[in-house]
């Protein structure tokens, strides 16, 4: 049990009015009294909900792209790359700098009348996509790393649950699930919608499956920067019928930022 | 539809631990989706637009850092990084003399805009949690319960708050004091 005044320290910690020169010292207390730093994380979550309640503010778009410098420079030697997901052959490490919002648009409008494995499905999921820009806008200046776009889908402050990447050079679209969502007796079908055409399949994430590459044709992707890719939940194995026969829970129109 | 917060915390945890494992992609997701939120606490205490834009990226970057010792325990993902996000946006100012001339900000903010946000059931927060905190925020009286909102949020020294209410310092510590007792006392009594 700690005394009155260390207690009273952590809570003004906490909302952050103690004096800065106190306020140093109780951190560097913090560091060597771990019941002290666990008494202020349970301070912290119990107040967090003000914070979290706030509206959203968007950070300006080109903050990740510094972020990401700065993940280089700071962790170049000392912390490893990311690994590949087992299904990119591309790592993110290379595409990391430059992202840019692309838009996405959440579509709902046949979300009625799901069945309850799929209601569960598209509480949590979202979905983010994630694109090389060299194939949309000139090549960068040389020693530039290329770009690609990152957007998540939060629409009704939902997350990701799954990473769509689509790599117009080597023209693959790799799916991973972050959360392992694919509902039992389900799978995901993912559909390029294009060229004002009938959506057109790429592939299949099977019930439980992580993630998988999918090929992209080379027409598909030369209309790509009109097109959208859409994502349905389908029988095991995918539409019988070759078009989505499920909701069509989501659906991203992969449009490049301007620059 | 119905938020899962349940289900957002997993997916927010996932990414977070995929992240201490310098999963790049999962961090940069973590960012796309938290980034608002952090950013919003942020400016709401620096009052700064290229100033948050700063101690965001100087979170974010202790939030890949520290992610690896992040543990469920600890709390929802959420208020781990609105905790990195407020503390970094608060020393940045406690390290300033005084407000990069915004005084006016200690004059016109009540925090009754908050305690609405708060109120209409916060998006992003636990609701559990959120009604816990809006009943003993009720429970206090008026100013004391203003006092905690400004200084959570908009980042109010016991100097700012001693103007606002023109008291001493000593008197406003004193305040201080018996609002955050009776507040944490009545969130850790459930």
């Amino acid at each position: 049990m700690m005394d009155e005044a260390t207690r009273m320290a952590a809570a003004e910690y906490v909302l952050g009015t103690l004096p800065a020169e106190e306020r140093e010292h109780f951190a560097e207390r913090m560091v060597r009294e771990p019941n002290l730093a666990a008494a202020v994380a349970a301070m912290e979550t119990r107040l967090a909900p003000l914070a979290a309640s706030l509206p959203e503010e968007a950070p300006p778009p080109e903050l990740w792209r510094k972020l990401a410098a700065s993940l280089d420079e700071g962790g170049a030697s000392a912390i490893p790359a990311a690994p590949a997901s087992p299904s990119s052959g591309k790592g993110p490490a290379g595409g990391a700098q430059g992202a840019e919002i692309v838009s996405l648009r959440r579509r709902l409008a046949i979300w009625r009348g799901s069945a309850l494995a799929t209601g569960a499905l598209a509480a949590g999921l979202a979905l983010a996509v994630i694109l090389r820009p060299d194939f949309f806008v000139p090549p960068p200046t040389q020693g530039e790393e290329t770009d690609r776009y990152v957007a998540v889908v939060d629409a009704e402050g939902r997350q990701p649950a799954m990473v769509v990447t689509v790599d117009t050079a080597a023209g693959t679209v790799s799916v991973r699930s972050l959360s392992a969502q694919v509902p039992d007796d389900h799978s995901l079908e993912l559909w390029y919608v294009g060229g004002g055409g009938a959506p057109r399949s790429i592939g299949v994430l099977e019930e439980r499956e992580e993630a998988k590459t999918l090929r992209v044709g080379a027409s598909e992707l030369a209309t790509i920067a009109d097109a959208a890719i859409a994502v349905s939940v389908e029988p095991p194995g995918g539409s019988p019928t070759g078009t989505a026969t499920g909701p069509v829970i989501y659906q991203g129109k992969l449009v490049p930022e301007p620059r | 539809m119905q938020e899962k917060p349940l289900q957002d915390n997993q997916v927010l945890t996932t990414l977070l631990e995929r992240a201490g494992r310098r999963d790049r992609v999962a961090f940069e997701a973590l960012y796309r989706t938290v980034a608002g939120k952090l950013f919003a606490v942020q400016l709401r205490i620096l009052d700064d637009r290229s100033l948050a834009e700063e101690t965001l990226q100087e979170a974010f970057l202790k939030i890949w850092e520290r992610a690896s010792s992040y543990e469920r325990s600890a709390g929802a993902p959420l208020a781990w990084m609105i905790a990195i996000a407020r503390n970094t946006a608060i020393d940045r100012l406690r390290s300033k003399e005084e407000r990069l001339g915004k005084k006016s900000i200690t004059e016109t903010k009540t925090g009754e805009d908050i305690l609405q946000f708060l109120a209409d059931g916060a998006r992003g927060a636990d609701p559990l949690e959120a009604k816990a905190l809006r009943h003993c925020l009720d429970g206090l009286e008026t100013q004391a319960r203003e006092t905690v909102v400004l200084a959570y949020c908009y980042g109010f020294s016991r100097e700012e708050l001693a103007q606002r209410y023109a008291r001493p310092i000593g008197t406003i510590k004193t305040w201080l004091h018996r609002s955050l007792k009776t507040l944490f006392q009545c969130l850790e009594g459930g």
